[in-house]
């Protein structure tokens, strides 16, 4: 299988979940069940091995390292991954209309900390990119516009990003730099 | 606005959160043997809605809103798609990605608006989807479900647990406020009469205390009570009454009341 950044949180859980069921295993294990390299499964083990959620079985010079799941130990990193813009288009996919102190509200959890500050920009860019209607137009030092998701396209969050660009002034045109289009 | 503590910024110490949480967890941690089926329900507007999305959020569920139509396909569709993985075409490819996704990451199944799909197919579907894979199912949906799905004894005999949306408590105005309108200190008189006036309900009392804190900023104070608000009407979901001539009068037969 091949590992993006988009997967690779569900591939770390479900090797997880499969490591879970297991007596005791070895990198080779989880490069065997998620086909992925080697490498790769060791790069996961090694996370693990560092949130603590594993315990040594054997290891040593030129032995096969292997570990088993500690009892009680959650892979708690499926949660601590989500960043405050996941949280914030998960809650604004389910609101009907939203201000952005209602998507910072919605979209804070004990783990993902979101201000109203990176609502309003979120909700900004999002507008900008004609993901957002504004419903109800925004009275300066009174109310906060209101928003409509008019582009839910999916789970995953779109991300802002800055991209380097050529901008040519005599054609008018952008282009992004190693950007496909 | 500035930023206030962030205690307070978040929906997680409302009461109906609380609930829909605990659900889930003991969904999750239960013993084995047990079922993990869920049934959170209530009328409309008590922020179910918020629940759920601070449950997908805070547990990282996977959480789809039920439409009246596409029947099951539409809805292991949604469920698919919402995993993260692209949907197959056939329903029983689209059943077994979404059984082996669930298994294997173990989210919890979050079916918003349950109501819509009480049908034997569907519902069976969603049984089997949660004895193949193990995940808890939450099922949320209007007051009347429970009741709904007596219909199906293996699915009313899977069910774990029964949680019913209560209406807001004034612990809920309080903290609603701070959320709504942090820049104003509200009154604990003009606090009830928004709780009684919502009707105790999360969506009118949000609107109501929107409507205080502009209020507010626009005369600019910096705390209210009942006698500033002045007997100003509130966002009751009451229907507007009805014009007098808009519609002729209905003709009474029979006996006059007096």
């Amino acid at each position: 299988m091949r590992v993006s950044p988009a997967n690779a949180q569900s591939t770390a859980d479900a090797a997880f979940a499969h490591a879970a069921t297991l007596e005791s295993f070895g990198t080779a294990d989880i490069a065997l069940k998620m086909a992925v390299t080697e490498d790769y499964a060791r790069k996961i083990v090694r996370a693990w091995n560092k949130a603590g959620l594993l315990d040594e079985v054997r290891s040593g010079h030129r032995i096969r390292s292997l570990w088993k799941v500690r009892d009680g130990a959650k892979p708690v990193l499926a949660a601590r991954a989500r960043s405050p813009e996941q949280n914030m288009w998960t809650a604004m996919r389910q609101m009907k209309s939203f201000s952005p102190r209602e998507v910072a509200v919605h979209a804070a959890t004990e783990e993902t900390e979101v201000t109203l500050e990176a609502a309003q920009d979120y909700c900004r860019a999002l507008l900008g990119a004609s993901y957002l209607a504004v419903a109800r137009k925004a009275v300066p030092g009174k109310t906060a516009a209101i928003y409509r998701l008019t582009k839910n396209t999916g789970p995953r969050a779109p991300r802002v990003s800055r991209v380097r660009a050529v901008v040519d002034a005599n054609t008018e045109q952008t282009i992004v730099i190693g950007g496909g289009q | 606005m500035t930023e206030r503590g962030e205690l307070y910024n978040t929906v997680a110490p409302l009461a109906n959160v609380t609930r829909l949480m605990a659900l889930i967890d003991r969904a999750q941690n239960r013993g084995p043997g047990l079922p993990g089926l869920g049934c959170f329900y209530g009328r409309a507007g008590l922020g179910k809605t918020t629940a759920g999305i601070y449950a997908t959020n805070t547990l990282n569920a996977c959480h789809v809103e039920a439409l009246p139509f596409g029947g099951l396909k539409k809805l292991m569709e949604m469920i698919v798609t919402e995993l993260g993985l692209r949907p197959k075409r056939l329903i029983p490819d689209l059943f077994d990605q979404a059984a082996q996704e669930l298994a294997m990451t173990g989210r919890p199944l979050i079916i918003d608006e349950a109501d819509h799909i009480l049908s034997t197919k569907t519902i069976e579907a969603v049984r089997h989807l949660h004895d193949k894979s193990g995940a808890p199912v939450i099922l949320m949906g209007e007051e009347l479900l429970p009741q709904r799905l007596q219909a199906w004894e293996r699915v009313h005999g899977r069910m774990l647990a029964w949680v019913e949306a209560e209406p807001a408590t004034l612990d809920d105005v309080g903290h609603l406020a701070r959320v709504y309108a942090p820049d104003v200190e509200i009154a604990p008189e003009l606090r009830e009469a928004v709780l009684t006036s919502s009707k105790a309900s999360m969506r009118y009392i949000s609107t109501n205390l929107a409507a205080l804190a502009e209020f507010a900023a626009v005369r600019g104070l910096r705390r209210m009570t009942l006698a500033d608000w002045g007997g100003g009407a509130f966002h009751t979901g009451e229907p507007p009454t009805l014009r007098r001539g808009a519609v002729p009068a209905v003709t009474r037969r029979g006996r006059a009341v007096a």
